[in-house]
């Protein structure tokens, strides 16, 4: 087995020093806004969420070896092409697994955590979840491994798009190049990822490269006449760690425990967030459609649509 | 990861967060206009200007709840969370377990992150408000987030 380095834990030190640089530029500026307790919560969650990982850690290397040693249909070695390749692979998974885990409620469970704060600023990119492992993500990164590339490089190159994930979760930068912005996930393309406004909900999927999500549809740019408000379309109403990483598992269980159907038990779990089988709650979806039609009885013969993709 | 980097991690976790209290102070209270503005962001469904809603103020400022006399959805309630407001809009009040505490009123929320809804009021207001709850006809379920 290759023996490579954790990127993430390496960069514990940079996050933390990259975090009190925005916190001093913030306060100096107004660029960038921050909540002791908010912090607080965010920086536990990620501190959880790599115990959690740890955790879990051996089960999935084992599983993965198992996989590429067994069933891979080339052996492509350790060449540094091969560690470039691994890294566009596991961002096109990243970004499948990132779809679903805000389309499909099983995997929002685990999900949601990131978005819960109504913050968004560089402790938010900590905000992590404890659940994971519970989740069938996994399962999008199994193709690579079939394909032939040793696990440890996608482990490592995966640490590597976390790394460069964090630096976007700010308001301190508004807008990158325009080459930039067109090919690279940027905290303008990210901050409409974290928006709850109906505008901007369930899109910029993507981890490193965006062109995912114009080549998937997913894309919506930032709109100058709109800022971004962040959290959840309900937001939770407590900072307690251990309820935020568990909140939407006790609501999935409890929908389930209470449906009269297995059809409705089992919806639950695979349908987008907010489904009922009688329409008494929200998907994104109803919430964005809902929004369209207030806006156009509002303004009459015009579209409060998105403009098309840069 | 070792004993000795969990608790220096949350040792770093501890300062980073009491350097973010100290830089950015949240003193704000609940006033009629938060709590009108995040109910508007909220419940986009409910026309406030022609609700003109009846809203409560806890006395420490943190908590708040709205009546609206005419809309169908009933009551909100307003949580100071941080530095940001947290809405639930209730449209079963029936359903809610209100209870008189020493200082207010503590009602008991179907919500795992916001379990109870305490909110200190002075003597009158409290009866107000209470009344105001209680008296308040029967609807649906509350909506749940998406």
């Amino acid at each position: 087995m290759l023996d490579l380095p954790a990127p993430t834990q390496l960069a514990v030190p940079a996050f933390t020093i990259l975090i009190l640089a925005e916190m001093i530029i913030g306060w100096k500026t107004g660029r960038a806004r921050y909540e002791g307790k908010d912090a607080m919560t965010s920086m536990l969650m990620g501190l959880g969420s790599t115990v959690a990982g740890a955790l879990t850690a051996a089960f999935f290397i084992g599983f993965s070896y198992w996989i590429w040693e067994n069933f891979r249909i080339f052996d492509f070695g350790t060449a540094l092409w091969v560690f470039a390749l691994a890294f566009v692979l596991d961002d096109l998974a990243y970004y499948w697994i990132h779809r679903m885990g805000h389309r499909m409620r099983w995997m929002w469970a685990a999900h949601v955590i990131h978005h819960s704060s109504q913050h968004y600023n560089l402790s938010t990119a900590l905000r992590q979840t404890w659940t994971g492992a519970f989740t069938p993500g996994f399962l999008f990164k199994l193709p690579i491994f079939l394909l032939g590339i040793e696990p440890a490089i996608v482990f490592f190159v995966a640490g590597i798009n976390l790394i460069y994930q964090f630096w976007i979760h700010t308001e301190a930068i508004d807008k990158m190049p325009r080459w930039f912005e067109y090919i690279f996930n940027t905290p303008s393309h990210h901050r409409v990822h974290h928006a709850n406004n109906p505008r901007y909900l369930d899109a910029n999927y993507a981890g490193v490269f965006m062109v995912w999500d114009r080549m998937f549809s997913s894309f919506i740019p930032e709109q100058k006449e709109e800022a971004c408000r962040y959290g959840l379309v309900t937001d939770l109403g407590t900072f307690n760690p251990l309820r935020i990483a568990v909140h939407e598992w006790v609501g999935i269980f409890s929908d389930i425990w209470s449906a009269k159907r297995w059809k409705d038990r089992v919806m639950f779990l695979l349908a987008p967030p907010g489904w009922t089988p009688d329409n008494s709650r929200m998907t994104s979806d109803m919430i964005r459609n809902a929004w369209l039609e207030r806006e156009a009885a509002k303004n009459p013969g015009k579209s409060a649509e998105n403009t098309p993709a840069e | 990861m070792s004993f000795i980097q969990f608790f220096g991690s949350l040792l770093a976790v501890t300062i980073v967060a009491l350097i973010a209290a100290r830089l950015f102070p949240n003193k704000s209270r609940l006033t009629r206009e938060r709590v009108i503005n995040n109910t508007a962001r909220y419940c986009p469904h409910i026309n406030l200007g022609s609700e003109n809603p009846t809203i409560f103020i806890s006395e420490p400022g943190d908590t708040a709840v709205l009546i609206f006399p005419n809309h169908r959805d009933g009551v909100a309630f307003a949580t100071a969370l941080g530095d940001r407001v947290v809405i639930r809009e209730i449209t079963d009040t029936n359903q809610l377990n209100i209870s008189q505490t020493e200082a207010g009123l503590s009602i008991d929320m179907d919500d795992f992150t916001q379990p109870t809804f305490d909110m200190r009021l002075p003597q009158d207001q409290r009866q107000s408000l209470l009344s105001e709850l209680t008296s308040y006809p029967n609807k649906k379920s509350e909506p749940a987030h998406a």
